[in-house]
């Protein structure tokens, strides 16, 4: 399918984000309207499942595999029926909750008890979810309605949606291009109009890297705001859900619904969120920017679009009462390399449960693909050759490659040299973050820190094509070069789009706070795009 | 620092995968590529800096021990690929023992003795 040039002319002339059938319609919209009785939460539903079906992924007939690719599996039946227990709630006169029939999409990583759940994986193919994550309990607390479980790379890792197991998600703004990963179907299906939200998980990026690339709104809460009860594991000291979304005051809404103590999650902060809805309208005025000497300016395989993109929200900024100030990360050029010690070792203790032993598609020799996958040979017991056919056979390339280089980090004689190392880059890199920004968004003590939020990148390229990076995966990795430090320092940070370029591909821009920040960043991003205006969303037409 | 085949091959056998000759050939080759970027933190001194291994150290907890409902056995089991051995409410793994021929048993700890 070719670009389309028009893509950047469509403008709309009436207010469809505020009718509530409307592809584009806001998460705001859509539950004032269903909290007031102005539309049926099952007419809403009916027009979502309608849309999938037409343009993504149709239940009956197991989904067509030359669109979009964003729905790994749907089931109507739930979704009516969800929709239609929020009817009858608000017509026994009882209140609605701050998401009442919104339809949000579920990255397939992210258990809903009596579904199925594969994380992209041909191991995990048969297995449901025996319950509910701690984000799908507050959704459905919310009144929000769970929609299909969404495409993503396997187990979380990749950058492209690519290394997905079942067939990769494409861009909704060029189908050819890839949507960014690993929430792959989170983001093209939120870009293209299919639901006003999604659930993604990122770890070292996965929700801010695959927001830039197609147009939307991604949130990485702060490590530990969002219980990752019922979140499939792949970095332990990483892994944060967050939303994705068309607008800044939706992320607000999504997250507000999500954020928030569960005992389950040892890890889970036990503090208050604060409301970032109030503060969402304030603006900028004073507050300080810091523009990384590390990120800013041209920089060898960032795009000069994207360059010049990020100059033009700074300047917004500025003109909105924001004062630029220079800051240092001078350690976050180690990122990628800590990330990747780190995470990958991470990924080989946590996909170790997956064996074929309690769940997962249980192989033995002789029912693998027929090609000989034994090395080392030799003889094994029947469960340890059971264990090297499954997983061998199971697992994907980058799976693969990442458990063995985890292992490799971890292995005594190389622990010190790189997991430790890593963990003390790690450290660096977090002092950068704290001098920069302070310790914590709440410290009201103390001298002040340089600046409130930091601008970067999110992404140093737009959409790339499809296969352009599969095969090459050190250049895959570089796809985090500005999401990394974030997720190791462990602060929330916002992507959302400031720009196309000219052959009318997205660019998003990050905005970093200090740790429990998420109302300050929203508050700058909602700033950010009043000043700068919702860039075009895709033609539909480019997902039949 | 490269990974070589033996490299490839006892990690493999650690972390319970198994490869086909070209995927064995492959990863190698990549991951030696992406150590030589990692060689990058050679040149960071981290004398005297303590290890970060959790962004936030968040004080151990505790609560009332009460009895709490867990997973009923059936949901516990309804994944089993075992399916009859879990309608008798159990999980069922291959043998751990037999059939294993008698000269080569690899030591699961040994790797690096």
């Amino acid at each position: 399918m070719a670009k389309s040039k028009k893509r950047k002319q469509s403008k709309k002339s009436a207010t469809p984000e505020n009718n509530p059938l409307d592809r584009f319609a806001t998460v705001t919209s859509l539950a004032a309207a269903v909290a007031a009785g102005d539309v049926a939460a099952v007419e809403v539903a009916d027009a979502a499942l309608a849309r999938i079906r037409d343009e993504d992924f149709d239940p009956d007939a197991g989904g067509s595999r030359d669109r979009l690719n964003c729905f790994l599996g749907l089931e109507p039946e739930k979704v009516r029926e969800r929709a239609a227990a929020i009817d009858a709630k608000r017509a026994a006169g009882e209140p609605l909750g701050p998401l009442a029939g919104v339809p949000v999409g579920i990255k397939d990583n992210i258990s809903l008890a009596g579904s199925p759940l594969t994380c992209a994986s041909k191991l995990l193919a048969g297995y449901t979810a025996p319950y509910d994550a701690h984000v799908i309990e507050r959704l459905l607390a919310a009144d929000a309605i769970p929609v299909g479980r969404l495409n993503m790379d396997e187990f979380a890792k990749g950058s492209s949606g690519e290394t997905s197991a079942y067939f990769p998600a494409r861009n909704p703004y060029d189908p050819t291009r890839v949507p960014g990963g690993s929430s792959s179907g989170s983001a093209a299906a939120v870009g293209a109009g299919l639901l006003p939200a999604a659930l993604g998980s990122d770890t070292g990026g996965s929700i801010r890297q695959p927001a830039s690339l197609t147009g939307t709104v991604g949130l990485k809460p702060t490590y530990g705001r969002v219980s990752r009860y019922g979140l499939v594991a792949f970095g332990s000291s990483l892994d944060q859900i967050g939303p994705l979304t068309r607008t800044v005051e939706d992320a607000a809404r999504v997250f507000a619904a999500i954020a928030g103590h569960d005992s389950r999650d040892a890890t889970s902060a036990p503090r208050p969120v604060e409301d970032p809805l109030p503060t969402l309208t304030q603006g900028v005025e004073a507050v300080r920017v810091g523009l990384p000497k590390q990120t800013t300016g041209a920089l060898d395989g960032v795009e000069p679009a994207v360059v010049e993109a990020m100059e033009r929200a700074a300047k917004a900024l500025e003109a909105a009462g924001a004062v630029l100030v220079d800051v240092d990360l001078p350690h976050s050029q180690y990122a990628i390399s800590a990330y990747y010690l780190l995470a990958t070792s991470e990924t080989s203790a946590n996909l170790a449960r997956f064996d074929g032993v309690r769940y997962g598609a249980r192989r033995t020799p002789g029912d693998d693909d027929g090609e000989p996958r034994d090395v080392p040979p030799g003889p094994h017991s029947p469960l340890l050759a059971t264990y090297l056919t499954t997983r061998g056979a199971g697992f994907g390339d980058e799976v693969k490659r990442r458990i063995v280089l985890g292992a490799f980090a971890l292995r005594s004689g190389y622990h010190d040299k790189y997991f430790r190392k890593a963990a003390q880059v790690r450290t660096l890199i977090q002092r950068d973050f704290i001098a920069a920004l302070g310790a914590d968004a709440a410290a009201k003590s103390g001298s002040a820190p340089p600046c409130d939020v930091i601008l970067t990148p999110t992404s140093p390229t737009v959409a790339f094509p499809l296969g352009a990076k599969l095969d090459d995966p050190l250049s895959m990795y570089m796809c985090d070069i500005f999401a990394a430090p974030v997720s190791l320092a462990g602060v929330p940070a916002i992507s959302l789009p400031v720009g196309l370029d000219s052959a009318g591909l997205p660019i998003g821009a990050q905005l970093i706070g200090p740790m429990y920040g998420e109302a300050r960043v929203l508050r700058v991003a909602a700033t950010l795009e009043r000043e700068l205006g919702r860039i075009a969303p895709p033609t539909p037409a480019a997902a039949g | 620092m490269s990974i070589d085949r033996r490299d490839v091959e006892q990690i493999t056998h650690l972390v319970r995968l198994s490869f086909t000759e070209a995927e064995a050939q492959d990863i190698g080759t990549q991951l030696t590529r992406i150590l030589d970027h990692f060689a990058q933190l050679d040149a960071v001194d981290v004398n005297g800096v303590e290890p970060t291994w959790q962004p936030v150290v968040t004080p151990n907890t505790m609560r009332e021990d009460e009895p709490r409902d867990g997973l009923e056995r059936s949901s516990a089991l309804r994944n089993s690929p075992d399916r009859d051995a879990a309608a008798e409410g159990f999980f069922a793994m291959p043998a751990v023992l037999e059939d294993l021929a008698d000269e080569t048993v690899i030591d699961d700890a040994g790797e690096d003795a």
